[in-house]
């Protein structure tokens, strides 16, 4: 069976990707943990699926839709929408800056 | 004995003939909570006006029961934690399907109990607030992710608890402290307000003292909601109506009754079914599909939707930023990520989806031939504590007994058929069935359980 190894490089590169922020000794934990776990998963390989269709929900029920229609009772007012922001300014939700210019 | 340890339908009974007043029930509770809720790590939070609201339920269908709720359950202006220090400070402004229409039915909401963070474990022992004890022997884990609805049963400190299911997260605990877990279908009950972690197979479902009181439970909120667009539309049944029913003719088959390294628990298991046969049932050892390749299709899928849903959590809108998940968190959501990335969602995602199937197949040809299959619910007892410690498998090994069936959909029931008279620990028995046949686990399970000796609370 192939050893599947993530190294520690794709580990970091996957942690940027998931917006994780991680030490280098988490990442050398993690590519460990990573080994194990696909060590099970790479089982999968040696299962006979030719002809198989995909199963991506149990149920088997199709365009499940409701009437376009605003219900108040599923909307936030503005207060509760904001109850829980940990920053928030003028009735905003404040967001850490994304954009930088020479000038900061 | 204290009124708290009485089941569901007992209090109901006592309440109605007036032999028992429902703030009496809560002095009693509140005793327990005092004396055990410290000591074994049950409750995160308390809704400190149950006993008001209580008061005021007499005359509904559960009469101001108080019922502990899964800390993954939002809950207005209770604290909902999910047992993560993301979600620490975090007060849902809206109530849950699930909380709402018990709440409705006279259910009152005690406390919000702990579980493994986001419910990733069958331990408790990933939650950020420490890990849960057993009741049974506090030197053990109560299973996971709902251990500590699983230790409120089982301690006594409410009369049963919802829980929620990915893949073992009922049944498991429910094993582990000697109580009853209830896994209704996936899509019978609404996901709406439950903090998502595996959407495909997330389900909520109860953890009691007795099936009777599962039934019961289970009645105040199954059934569809236009706001979960996974749900029957057919109206769920009154699952009280499958209690006490004659199981003569029905078919029972004994799967994974040859796994390495399950001897023990299967051999106990196969005396105890006897029972079943003296009441007229067929019980046969039968082959299902090895459950070996659902580890991995488990994994798969749940890192995956996983790696999806906790995307969400961004420290802007509620909750503390990214850099305050726990370990457990961080592999999961980086494992899902990397399967879903480029070149590797052919190779892990798609291929589990397609190992999926096989599982659905093979449980479709075995319902053909009977109504209820039955295995252990875990391979043994209760592990100590620390068990999961440098085990990033720890959960999908405990719970190889139940994936299959949890990628499939399917409901199922474990109910304890053995205590180990040293250890105070105890086994469970999965009875599952067919997709939306509850009513057939049920009967068999409410039939297993009232003619053997192991329900606690039966045999007081």
């Amino acid at each position: 069976m192939s050893k599947k190894q993530v190294d520690q490089n794709q580990i970091k590169d996957i942690a940027k990707l998931a917006h994780i922020p991680i030490s280098d000794i988490e990442s050398q934990q993690l590519a460990k943990d990573f080994a194990k776990t696909l060590a099970v998963v790479d089982q999968l390989k040696t299962a006979d699926v030719s002809r198989i269709d995909s199963t991506h929900q149990v149920t088997a029920f199709k365009n499940v839709t409701r009437e376009d229609k605003v219900d108040e009772s599923l909307s936030f007012t503005q207060a509760e929408a904001l109850a829980n922001a940990p920053q928030q300014k003028d009735g905003f939700f404040l967001v850490p800056k994304v954009l930088t210019t020479e000038d900061n | 004995m204290t009124f708290n340890q009485l089941t569901i339908k007992e209090a109901l009974d006592a309440l109605t003939s007036g032999s028992l007043k429902i703030e009496k029930l809560y002095q009693d509770l509140d005793l327990s909570i005092q004396d055990k809720n410290k000591l074994y790590n049950i409750y995160l939070n308390f809704n400190t006006d149950a006993k008001k609201e209580a008061k005021l339920l007499e005359n509904t269908q559960l009469k101001g029961l108080p019922i502990a709720v899964k800390d993954n359950f939002c809950s207005k202006n209770l604290p909902t934690t999910a047992s993560s220090k993301i979600l620490e400070n975090f007060i849902p402004q809206y109530e849950s399907t699930v909380t709402k229409r018990l709440q409705k039915a006279g259910g009152v909401i005690v406390g919000k109990t702990n579980l493994d963070a986001w419910a990733h474990g069958s331990s408790t022992e990933t939650s950020d607030f420490g890990p849960t004890l057993n009741p049974r022997n506090p030197d053990h884990l109560p299973g996971g992710s709902s251990g500590g609805s699983a230790a409120a049963v089982a301690a006594d400190l409410c009369l049963a608890a919802i829980a929620s299911e990915t893949a073992g997260s009922i049944r498991q605990p429910a094993a582990w402290c000697g109580t009853v877990g209830l896994k209704p279908s996936y899509g019978r009950v609404s996901r709406f307000g439950v903090i998502a972690m595996a959407s495909s197979m997330d389900t909520p479902g109860v953890i009691s003292k007795t099936v009777e009181d599962a039934c019961l439970v289970l009645n105040s909120f199954a059934g569809p909601d236009s706001r979960d667009a996974t749900c029957y539309q057919n109206p769920a049944p009154d699952f009280s109506k499958f209690l006490d029913q004659d199981i003569k003719g029905l078919k029972i088959g004994l799967i994974y009754h040859d796994l390495e390294g399950l001897e023990e628990v299967n051999e106990k298991l196969a005396q105890e079914l006897a029972v079943l046969s003296q009441l007229g049932a067929k019980v046969e050892k039968v082959q299902a599909l090895d459950p070996h390749h659902a580890i991995a299709v488990y994994t798969v899928v749940q890192r995956a939707e996983v790696s999806s849903n906790l995307a969400r959590f961004d420290g802007v809108r509620y909750g503390k930023d990214r850099a305050f998940f726990g370990d457990e968190a961080k592999r999961r959501i980086m494992l899902g990520t990397f399967i879903l990335s480029k070149g590797y969602a052919e190779q892990y995602y798609n291929l589990a989806q397609k190992v999926r199937t096989l599982y659905l197949n093979d449980f479709a040809q075995l319902f053909k031939k009977y109504d209820v299959l039955v295995s252990p619910s875990s391979p043994g007892f209760a592990k100590k504590l620390d068990a999961s410690a440098g085990s990033p498998m720890f959960g999908e090994l405990e719970d190889i007994l139940l994936e299959a069936s949890s990628i499939s959909g399917l409901p199922g029931i474990s109910v304890p058929y053995y205590r180990d008279p040293q250890s105070n620990l105890f086994l469970g028995a999965n009875f599952v069935a067919a997709m939306w046949r509850e009513d057939l686990a049920i009967k068999v399970a409410d039939a297993f359980e009232k003619n053997t000796k192991w329900n606690t609370w039966r045999n007081r």
